[in-house]
């Protein structure tokens, strides 16, 4: 199995989704495309899991690119994949798909893009395709024809490209004192850069991917463009795009090998950002926004965990974090396209699938046992406790009782019986979501199952050695110019 | 591999529960029943007194869950049993749909109380709340009050929690029997904050009146008789945990529990609703049992584990009486209520007999438990203390006449006479377990140390040795339960007796036998007292302050500060890309120096 | 008017000053930090890819050969992102909108001048596209000279008829390029592998380089067309 078929594919498709989309109608391409990306990452995990594939691209690293597809990427594309087929299979996604063979290519190019992010191993590459992922997102942010859409697609511009600018910047001081690009490389020469010039390059390139991961305070943008894109487009940032640029910033900041007093700075932003985010979502009457708000929060939550050493329980955070959104801004799609709160209104009566659902999903979410959201929470809280201390836990404890204040009343509403609320969705739109329903109960129930990978997939982050042989060979070193590797 | 499947019989619950959710509504009424079966029939198969199992849930060897029994988890788990058995039998009569909840509610709890690790504990403890929030949810009316509930629980889970990993990291072990004093000083002050609040202890005790009031009416009964005795136990756990009785700290407790007990009571008397002054009770009677196992002594957690049966019995019969008379009349307040005595005899006796035992009056159970608690008091000293229990104590008879003679006695205000019927049958057979036990625990109040006396040996204090079951026995003398059983018995029958005898010369008055100040009052006016007992209670000098004085102030304070908080939050997000451009310039500025740029 | 209203938005905030002045100094403090020529590797990865490059690719132009296909994938990338961008602006610009008809009449020279322009334009694009891997150009240079032969033809009053067949020209294209990368996995070796064998003794000559003559003239199509495409929702705009 090839790792840049991830890419190929999608782009592939993009390219010819004018046929395919005749083949594939009614706007069902994006999610065959994942559904072939899933099966296709679920059938490589085993073997990754043993032994990680690095794939040269016509030329062996560090001369050329590679792609690396160890634990961590190919389970993440799996997760993000499967989750992502929820929100592209949705009716209010389909309908601009249908409409407009435009907003499939963007679409595809956005997967195409996410998928680079999590394999590439050449700083440039990844550049390219944080690129791709954030131009295919700001156009998606238009799709639909609204002021506050537009809106939301200038400002995802407008802050998408101070990162941009940012990342380049960093790339570029980085060629200049190291002379590659390559990641691997990387982490052992980056230690021997000056000082001055890995200051410029760590704060150019932390500020890029601390927007990208919509840290506080550089998240100020997020509400606004979830706003505008709409749920089912709220839910697919929240299930693919952040687990992405997350997985970056992971993968980044490990290999650098930065100070303690950065790690302590993003676990300070990452706790930072989940007490705003909270405080934000506090009084939403906008479920999307509300959700939109929850989202930074929780990734606010996994940065600070997988930062203050819990790097198996930030991985669980976010399978569960990509389950619980996907399915929540899912269930707001199927109630209607306005997005306020108070659509939601007796869905649970309308249909107790849904209803049950969405519960136990806020249940989750707040961290509630027997639910997945437990053992990640409980273990980033482990994490925090042994690595900040006890203030920690009680900053995130309290910040999640905030959410619990918001989210209760989404529940709430959702079992309300007085409702003048007319549905018109089908039951059949609701079967997809059985699979969050059954990550989120099965994985809080046994959560070992799960552990065990992601405990993998941490190792696979953490273990820069390792990464180091898998992808410049067994006896890479700094001067490693072998030529011969690649291309034949 | 026998005796470990009654260790799982909380799982079981929970299983019923989840099963109960597809299952149709007739069938589903059934677990509860099912459920208690499954437990006895396991205990009957292998009764297992002690016992211990593991189970590896995350991967992480100090992080095992485990469940193990012992005495004090049995005894709590025959009171939550119990009370299922009550609940499920009379909600066979029922018309309400939250029996699912209810069994996956009663398996966090089993969970809770088997736990041998505080992971296991916090797990059985969060599925115990928020199995309990949702039947809040079926109510019709707002669901503000289910809303609080949960809150309320995940701020005493989140304080539970912070105790868990304190202690957890402290120890690198969460093993209940591997705690040290030390780790025990971090994490137990947290975790008492958790169990105070689940038993609604004041200052904590906001939550319930509106979820138990918000709650399908037999389901209150539940959370009354069996989820409150959650914190209870917790409690005991704590201070088995952290041997505090010597500490400020316990006094604290106890002071808190015993004040819990007055304003409470106070509250319940002044109470309109009939199921509010329940609620009020029920907080009022968990402050007893906070006070006495907050002493320390063995006399202490004797009484308070006795009190926290006799509550439990207690509160299942009052509130299964109470849900059958709503169910039946349709009404709810006091003011409406009156003369159902003539269509509810039944009921009438079993609110008696609640009534007298929950006035701690002998020869019911009720006295035997409110006896040992003031003997701890005594024995220990604290006398101001004792005063302010019994005070509460003798106040609690005014909402205890309030409730058998508003709903009962004077003439029916709202009722219909003609058309009321006794309650269902399931609400009477299922009273007559309770009826029984408090007869049973009357007469023979020592047969109860038979298993308190184990539970005082399992957490380290001195077994309160008894000779025979009808005789109890502490440091300030004995009674014999037996003997005063049958002297009332006696003095009842003969009064029974001379009553019947005189009744064939009277006859009942009606409506037009009164002449109101020269008027005949018509159908509306209320012709019964009851209702209004206490009414004028805040006029009374101390009292009067302290009823003004209410938490819902500061809780409405920290509502209003996190608004505030938040609308500081959405400042922020104005949603201005100059001002985010300004951020961002600025980060990468603070972000340079950090990283070292300026050096 | 207007260089009053200028003037007086120059001080209607001194915190512009200040940023200006904060920002600058930052720039001189950081100057340092990025300027210099050593490097912790011996040789930048470009400098040795540069040298390699001739031998290994059968491309003189050794730019030609880094950008086609040692970095090939970013190449992918970027002509996907044209492609995005393409795609973006024909779904918001194209909304609602089908009316191709020019605003105002062309310029008389223009029209004219077309016919003489248009051939050597055509030529020159060609050219360079092909001869991307022995002279400096290629693809990307040559894509954009079409593109600007087709501005002329739309400022000359012409307008693009066959649009069906630009997008399906441009998806063809698109996706022979990604084949033909895809196809390399498995007949050369790698993504992106070398399909035609170099000819090392045709060196300097136009058929020496493998795939990447081939791959440059995909990529000039596809720029041509995306450029055309966006060129052309430009214009569109919605019938009176």
């Amino acid at each position: 199995m090839h790792p840049v078929l991830f890419i190929a594919v999608p782009l592939l498709a993009a390219f010819l989704a004018g046929p395919l989309s005749q083949i594939a109608r009614k706007g069902w391409l994006p999610s065959i495309i994942l559904v072939i990306a899933a099966i296709a990452a679920g059938s490589m995990l085993p073997s990754v899991l043993v032994q990680p594939i690095n794939e040269t691209v016509v030329i062996a690293a560090p001369l050329g690119i590679n792609l690396y597809a160890g634990p961590a990427a190919i389970l993440l594309i799996l997760v993000t994949s499967i989750f992502g087929i929820l929100l592209t299979g949705s009716k209010e996604l389909r309908d601009h798909f249908e409409k407009s063979t435009p907003s499939t290519v963007l679409a595809l190019l956005h997967f195409a893009g996410i998928f680079g992010i999590f394999l590439s191993g050449d700083l440039f590459n990844i550049f390219v395709f944080l690129e791709i992922a954030a131009l295919s997102a700001y156009a998606m942010t238009a799709f639909s024809d609204t002021t506050a859409s537009l809106e939301g697609a200038i400002k995802y511009l407008l802050a998408g490209s101070i990162a941009s600018i940012f990342l380049l910047i960093g790339i570029a001081v980085i060629y200049l004192h190291t002379g590659t690009l390559n990641l691997a490389e990387l982490s052992s020469t980056m230690p021997m850069v000056p000082a001055a010039a890995k200051a410029v390059i760590i704060s150019a390139i932390l500020l890029a991917l601390a927007i990208e991961t919509e840290l506080f305070p550089l998240n100020l943008w997020v509400p606004d463009v979830y706003e505008g894109s709409g749920s089912a487009l709220s839910g697919l940032f929240s299930a693919m795009t952040i687990k992405a640029t997350l997985y970056l910033l992971f993968r980044v900041i490990t290999l650098f090998g930065v100070d303690q007093s950065i790690i302590d700075l993003l676990i300070g932003a990452g706790l930072l950002t989940m007490i705003v985010g909270e405080l934000g979502a506090l009084r939403q009457t906008n479920a999307v926004r509300m959700l939109a708000y929850s989202s930074v929060a929780q990734a606010g939550l996994i940065v600070a965990g997988f930062f203050a050493g819990a790097h198996s329980a930030a991985i669980v955070a976010m399978i569960a974090h990509s389950a619980v959104k996907a399915g929540l801004f899912l269930i707001i799609a199927l109630a209607g396209l306005s997005g306020s709160v108070a659509s939601l209104t007796g869905i649970g009566l309308k249909n107790k699938f849904v209803g049950v659902t969405a519960t136990v999903l806020i249940l989750s979410l707040l961290g509630l046992p027997p639910f997945i959201g437990f053992a990640g929470k409980l273990l980033i809280l482990q994490g925090l406790n042994s690595s900040v201390g006890i203030g920690a836990v009680i900053l995130v404890l309290v910040a999640s009782l905030v959410e619990a204040w918001y989210l209760l009343k989404l529940v709430s509403l959702i079992w309300k019986t007085e409702s003048t609320v007319e549905f018109s969705f089908k039951p059949i739109h609701t079967v997809i979501l059985i699979l969050p329903l059954i990550l989120v109960i099965a994985g809080g129930v046994y959560p070992k199952a799960i552990l065990s990978l992601t405990d993998k997939v941490a190792n696979d982050l953490v273990d820069i050695q390792s990464y180091r042989t898998n992808v410049l060979g067994g006896s890479a070193t700094i001067e490693s110019t072998d030529l011969n590797g690649g291309t034949q | 591999m026998n005796d470990t499947l009654f260790i799982l019989t909380p799982l079981f619950f929970v299983a019923l529960g989840v099963l109960g959710l597809f299952t149709p509504k007739s069938i589903g009424k059934l677990f509860p029943l099912i459920g208690v079966a499954l437990a006895i029939g396991l205990f009957a198969y292998t009764p297992a007194y002690t016992g211990m199992i593991s189970f590896d849930w995350i991967g992480i060897p100090s992080m095992e869950l485990t469940a193990i029994i012992s005495p004090i988890r049995l005894i709590f788990f025959a009171m939550l049993l119990l009370t299922l058995f009550v609940y499920g039998l009379a909600t066979l009569n029922s018309k309400s749909n939250e029996e699912p909840f209810t069994m996956i509610a009663a398996g966090g709890m089993g969970i809770a109380l088997f736990s041998g690790d505080l992971i296991t504990l916090f797990i059985g403890w969060e599925i115990m709340t928020w199995g309990s929030y949702i039947p809040l949810l079926f109510r019709k009316k707002d669901h503000k009050a289910a809303r609080r509930y949960l809150v309320f629980s995940l701020f005493g889970a989140a304080t539970l929690l912070t105790g868990i990993i304190l202690i957890g990291s402290h120890e690198n072990s969460f093993l209940i029997s591997s705690i040290t004093r030390e780790s025990a000083a971090l994490g137990v002050p947290f975790m008492l904050i958790g169990f105070l609040l689940k038993s609604g202890t004041m200052p904590f005790h906001r939550w319930v009146p509106s979820a138990y009031s918000e709650s399908p009416d037999l389901f209150t009964g539940f959370m009354s008789a069996a989820l409150s005795k959650a914190g209870v136990f917790g409690l005991i756990l704590a201070i088995t945990l952290l041997p505090i009785s010597e500490t400020l700290f316990a006094t604290i407790i106890a002071w808190l529990g015993t004040l819990t007990s007055l304003f409470a009571t106070f509250r319940a008397i002044r109470e309109e609703e009939i199921k509010g002054l329940l609620t009020w009770s029920s907080i009022s009677q968990v402050g007893y049992i906070v006070t006495a196992v907050a002493l320390g002594s063995s006399l202490g957690v004797a009484g308070g584990i006795f009190h926290a049966v006799n509550h439990t019995i207690i509160k299942i019969l009052l509130f299964t009486v109470v849900a059958g008379i709503i169910a039946r009349t349709g009404k709810t307040r006091f003011d409406q209520m009156g003369g159902l005595i003539y269509k509810m005899p039944f009921s009438f006796i079993a609110v008696l007999m609640g009534i007298i035992a929950l006035a701690g009056m002998p020869p019911l159970g009720g006295f035997a438990s409110k006896w040992l608690i003031y003997s701890a008091l005594i024995e220990k000293g604290d006398v101001l203390q004792l005063v302010v229990v019994i005070a509460a104590s003798t106040t609690a008879f005014l909402y205890n006449f309030k409730l058998i003679y508003g709903i009962f006695l004077g003439h029916p205000t709202e009722v219909d006479l003609s058309t009321a019927k006794e309650i269902g049958w399931g609400y009477r057979l299922a009273l007559v377990v309770p009826l029984g036990l408090l007869m049973a625990i009357g007469m023979f109040p020592s047969a109860l140390f038979t298993v308190i006396n184990p539970i005082l040996t399992e957490i380290g204090l001195e077994p309160i040795l008894q000779g025979s079951y009808a005789i109890i026995t502490t440091s300030l003398g004995s009674y014999n339960g037996l003997f005063v059983m049958e002297t009332f018995g006696g003095a009842f029958a003969i009064i029974l007796a001379l009553f019947s005898l005189v009744k064939s010369k009277s006859r009942d008055l009606n409506r037009l036998d009164i002449a109101y100040a020269g008027e005949t009052p018509t159908e509306k006016m209320p012709l019964h007292y009851g209702f209004a007992v206490g009414r004028e209670i805040h006029r009374i000098l101390f009292v009067g302050y302290w009823l003004k004085k209410s938490t819902t102030h500061f809780y409405n304070w920290v509502h209003s500060i996190t608004n505030q908080f938040a609308s500081l939050a959405r400042l922020i997000y104005n949603g201005n890309m100059a001002f985010f451009f300004g951020v961002a310039f600025a980060v990468a500025l603070l972000l340079w120096i950090i990283a070292g740029g300026n050096a | 008017m207007s260089s009053k209203l200028g003037k007086k938005r120059l001080f209607i905030s001194p915190m512009h000053l200040l940023w200006a002045i904060v920002f600058g100094g930052l720039f001189f403090a950081i100057l340092p930090a990025i300027s210099g020529h050593e490097s912790i590797r011996s040789e930048r990865v470009g400098e040795s890819l540069l040298v390699q490059a001739p031998a290994q690719s059968g491309a003189p132009n050794a730019v030609t050969a880094v950008v086609v296909w040692f970095r090939g994938l970013d190449t992918l990338g970027e002509v996907s992102v044209l492609f995005l961008v393409a795609a973006a602006l024909g779904m918001i610009l194209g909304r609602g909108k089908n009316s191709t008809e020019p605003e105002s009449k062309p310029n008389e020279i223009v029209a004219h001048a077309k016919t003489l322009v248009l051939p050597h334009f055509m030529l020159t694009g060609l050219y360079i596209t092909i001869h991307g891997h022995l002279t400096p150009g290629g693809g990307f240079q040559g894509g954009v000279m079409a593109a600007g032969m087709a501005l002329l033809l739309i400022l000359a009053g012409d307008r693009v008829k066959h649009l069906h067949a630009l997008h399906f020209l441009e998806g063809l294209v698109g996706s022979l390029y990604a084949l033909v990368a895809i196809s390399g996995i498995w007949f050369a070796g790698s993504f992106l592998g070398n399909l035609i064998p170099i000819k090392t003794e045709a060196f300097g000559t136009l058929f020496s380089a493998g795939i990447i003559p081939v791959l440059y003239i995909f990529i000039g199509i596809k720029v041509g067309t995306e450029i055309i495409s966006i060129y052309d929702n430009f214009q569109r705009r919605e019938e009176a």
